[in-house]
């Protein structure tokens, strides 16, 4: 659906050139909630507005449903925008408009029929849960509702892609997690593909299918939301997945302290429901002391994390290790 | 008294309106110039932004009494006389237009700019996010800076009086100053007050109105 070709971005500032973008690739299908994630400075939102060129890339392609956007001029970009919505981190809504004017917005730049914008957007209204807003001001709404607004607004044109940048970042965990399910409803109802950007792990692992992880301008790895948690292959990665609250505690065990064997198993789906730790202990003649652990539940399953200590004869205990990657465990000896 | 003051009342507002109109009609479109030809912006023109800068920056640094004797003879050409109400109407557009196109300017940079970028993610050109986004987001800004024109308008009618403009400021100074009828003085200011004290409320009031931020 979206591929980025060996895209660069570079900004010249007098005599400084800072490369916000270098040589990045990435392919995202068609109906997929893709994730990029980084820290701030990681040229993320750069990445983004170069999508649909609000940023203008310095080289590279970026090919949206076959069309290089890269290559329109500027009349025809201006039309091929309207089938890529974009939602913002400030929401931007129209601060004299209603509600509805909101919404109506890019219908009314496309001139379409007065009756017919009534219709749509009342539509839309509902569909987002605000149709008792419809004649309110924005500076009336929360946080959550104004990004409602403006999703109902980025979606009235029926777009093939909708961008957010880091449009849940402005509001507290139990909006974020509404305007989530919210955006998982337009991608399963709409099949509109979305890239969001963030920088919240939460995030990608409410609603996220794939994930890239931006550093410095660079993609350093693209994985699957569920192979992400369950064996991050970078540094960076670890990082963002460490910085969840769940996990801090991992930091704190020291193999030396133990006598047995310290692991960290990774469960991915349905391993997670299964009582393997159980299955195990009758198993094999062993003990297991449970350090620490935490499940995360993921867009389309959940990934546990278990850190343990093995104690028994040593045979037994490599056996029980052998036995858990068999089934589908990722076993990490501490 | 009021057969002296209620003409020369008709006479000021008969200039300040037309050269509050006029004013704008030069202004208004040059204040959008400016903020949308500016680096970085919709329209980025930077040589010519860079004229208008100058042109606005030499016509407001000109004292307004000289600039008036300057137009003496554009508005011999546009009105047929340099000396009357209808003739300082021209020099006063002129004076106040600079002026109109910094208020406009500075009103319309108000805007966020979250805004103008969303509208062009949706495919808006350049007239639309003027005339849909622009204005109406500046619009409550916009008002005041009218307002402040308004005045400003008023006060420079009162100096064009002086030299032949007709008008409250002509009657303070005949018959206020040079007659030394402090009565006529008197009235010519307390009206000139209120009529900047009404305006101004008015103003204020128009512009948190319809103000929905």
């Amino acid at each position: 659906m979206i591929k980025i070709q060996n895209l660069y971005k570079e900004f010249t500032n007098g005599k400084e050139v800072l490369t916000a973008v270098k040589n990045l690739n990435l392919n995202i299908n068609q109906g997929e909630i893709f994730g990029i994630i980084g820290l701030s400075g990681a040229g993320k939102s750069t990445l983004i507005r170069c999508i649909n060129r609000l940023e203008e890339p310095t080289e590279g392609k970026i090919i949206i449903d076959e069309v290089d956007i890269t290559d329109l001029d500027k009349e025809t970009l201006r039309i091929t925008r309207k089938d890529i919505g974009m939602i913002f981190q400030h929401f931007n809504l129209l601060s004299q408009k209603t509600v509805f004017d909101n919404v109506a917005f890019s219908l009314n730049l496309s001139k379409m029929d007065k009756k017919k914008i009534e219709i749509r957007v009342d539509q839309l209204l509902k569909y987002v849960g605000l149709e008792d807003k419809k004649h309110s001001y924005p500076s009336t709404l929360s946080g959550g509702q104004k990004q409602r607004v403006a999703i109902a607004r980025a979606i009235a044109n029926n777009p093939k892609v909708l961008l957010s940048d880091e449009g849940t970042s402005a509001l507290d965990p139990q909006t974020t997690k509404s305007i989530l399910s919210l955006l998982n409803r337009i991608r399963k109802e709409m099949g509109i593909t979305i890239v969001m950007i963030t920088h919240q792990m939460e995030v990608v692992k409410e609603i996220c299918d794939r994930v890239a992880i931006m550093e410095d301008g660079e993609i350093v790895e693209v994985n699957t939301v569920e192979d992400l948690f369950r064996e991050p292959k970078t540094k960076t990665a670890h990082k963002f997945i460490n910085s969840m609250h769940t996990s801090v505690e991992e930091e704190i065990i020291n193999p030396e302290d133990f006598k047995g064997k310290i692991a960290r198993l990774s469960f991915v789906g349905n391993t997670a429901r299964d009582p393997i730790v159980s299955q195990v202990i009758r198993r094999f003649n062993i003990n297991i002391n449970i350090l620490s652990g935490n499940i995360n539940k993921l867009q389309t399953s959940s990934v546990g994390h278990l850190i343990v200590e093995f104690t028994g004869d040593e045979e037994e205990v490599n056996k029980a290790l052998a036995y858990l990657k068999n089934q589908d465990v990722t076993v990490e000896v501490i | 008294m009021a057969d002296l003051v209620i003409p020369s009342l008709i006479e000021t507002l008969y200039m300040v309106l037309f050269s509050t109109i006029f004013s704008l009609l030069l202004g208004f479109p040059l204040g959008i110039i400016l903020v949308v030809s500016e680096k970085g912006n919709i329209w980025e023109k930077p040589k010519l932004n860079q004229i208008l800068n100058s042109i606005i920056n030499i016509l407001r640094s000109f004292p307004f009494l000289i600039l008036m004797i300057v137009i003496f003879p554009l508005s011999t050409l546009i009105v047929g006389k340099s000396i009357g109400t209808t003739a300082t109407i021209v020099p006063l557009s002129i004076a106040a237009a600079p002026f109109v196109a910094r208020i406009i300017e500075s009103s319309l940079k108000e805007v966020d700019k979250g805004v103008i970028e969303l509208s062009l993610s949706m495919g808006a050109t350049i007239p639309q996010i003027i005339t849909k986004v622009l204005i109406p987001e500046a619009m409550p800004s916009i008002i005041l800076g009218i307002t402040l024109t308004i005045i400003n308008i008023i006060g420079y009618s009162a100096m064009a009086g002086a030299i032949g403009g007709g008008g409250l400021g002509d009657l303070a100074i005949r018959y206020g100053h040079y007659r030394r009828e402090t009565d006529v003085m008197i009235a010519s200011v307390v009206i000139i007050v209120i009529m900047v004290q009404s305006i101004q409320f008015f103003g204020n009031t128009l512009s948190a109105k319809i103000n929905k931020k």
